[in-house]
């Protein structure tokens, strides 16, 4: 049966809220084989003249927003075939990170979709934090 | 001004991609699971595209310490990498002013000329 495609577009899903902790930073930054002192220690991040652990840029990935009610993605067959990300205010360990996502695009072409997937991350403070923005290509379209 | 691109190579291994999902909480089993990677039509397991997208920021790392701050980036996954690929990780300062610098990030797989993973970052200071 057709979609209406518009149909998808503006979904949200609920608020998410996390506690950043120097570990799951730490842990994060080893994964990706980093050596920049600042992920790993405070004295390092200070030296820097950062007020306390940063995280890498793409740990912003691991704070997701629940699921979007409405919007069935399949358990499989999900391509990320873009990423992009724009940063605000700097966050740190120990800092207070709400995310929300929405659906920004839905296109059909040739049979696959593409869905853009907009999280928007705010502090303790209710300053923008980031925007992280992912195309994914679904093989078949919802 | 002293621009210290830091360009790497890396083999991604099995582990890498164990260690990746543990730390991002991304435990889709296309990334860790053959059997089930096959199922789906794969080769088999695949790295997560935001695995390497994660090796692309080590590039700009060096920029930190000279007071530049990412303000934005992409990156486009072109192509699938997996366990055993050795990939050469780099930079190129695409425009370099005194407060906005753009940088263009790739990763490549050794023996091939198109880059399975690229991207742009803007910094500024």
């Amino acid at each position: 049966m057709a979609h209406d495609v518009h149909s998808y577009i503006g979904l949200t899903s609920p608020a998410e809220t996390y506690d950043i902790e120097k570990g799951a930073i730490k842990r994060f930054a080893q994964a990706l084989g980093s050596r920049y002192a600042p992920y790993y220690d405070e004295a390092a991040a200070h030296q820097q003249g950062l007020p306390g652990i940063v995280a890498p840029p793409t740990f912003a990935i691991t704070l997701k927003a629940p699921e979007i009610p409405g919007l069935a993605l399949p358990a499989a067959g999900i391509i990320h075939g873009e990423q992009s990300f724009t940063y605000g205010k700097p966050y740190y360990a120990g800092d207070r990170i709400t995310v929300q996502s929405h659906v920004s695009e839905y296109k059909v072409r040739a049979g696959m979709a593409f869905l853009t997937m907009e999280t928007q991350a705010h502090n303790q403070k209710a300053e923008f934090v980031f925007k992280s923005t992912s195309v994914l290509i679904l093989k078949e379209a919802l | 001004m002293d621009l210290p691109l830091h360009s790497f190579h890396h083999l991604i291994t099995r582990e890498d991609l164990v260690r990746y999902a543990g730390a991002s909480g991304d435990f889709q089993p296309i990334h860790y699971d053959d059997a089930i990677a096959q199922a789906h039509g794969l080769p088999g397991v695949i790295a997560h595209g935001m695995l390497t997208m994660g090796l692309l920021s080590r590039v700009i790392e060096p920029f930190y310490v000279n007071g530049w701050v990412l303000v934005d980036w992409h990156a486009r996954f072109r192509s699938m990498l997996r366990p055993g690929d050795t990939i050469y990780v780099c930079g190129a300062i695409k425009t370099e002013e005194s407060h906005a610098l753009v940088i263009d990030l790739s990763a490549t797989r050794d023996q091939e000329k198109k880059p399975a993973v690229s991207g742009r970052a803007h910094l500024s200071r």
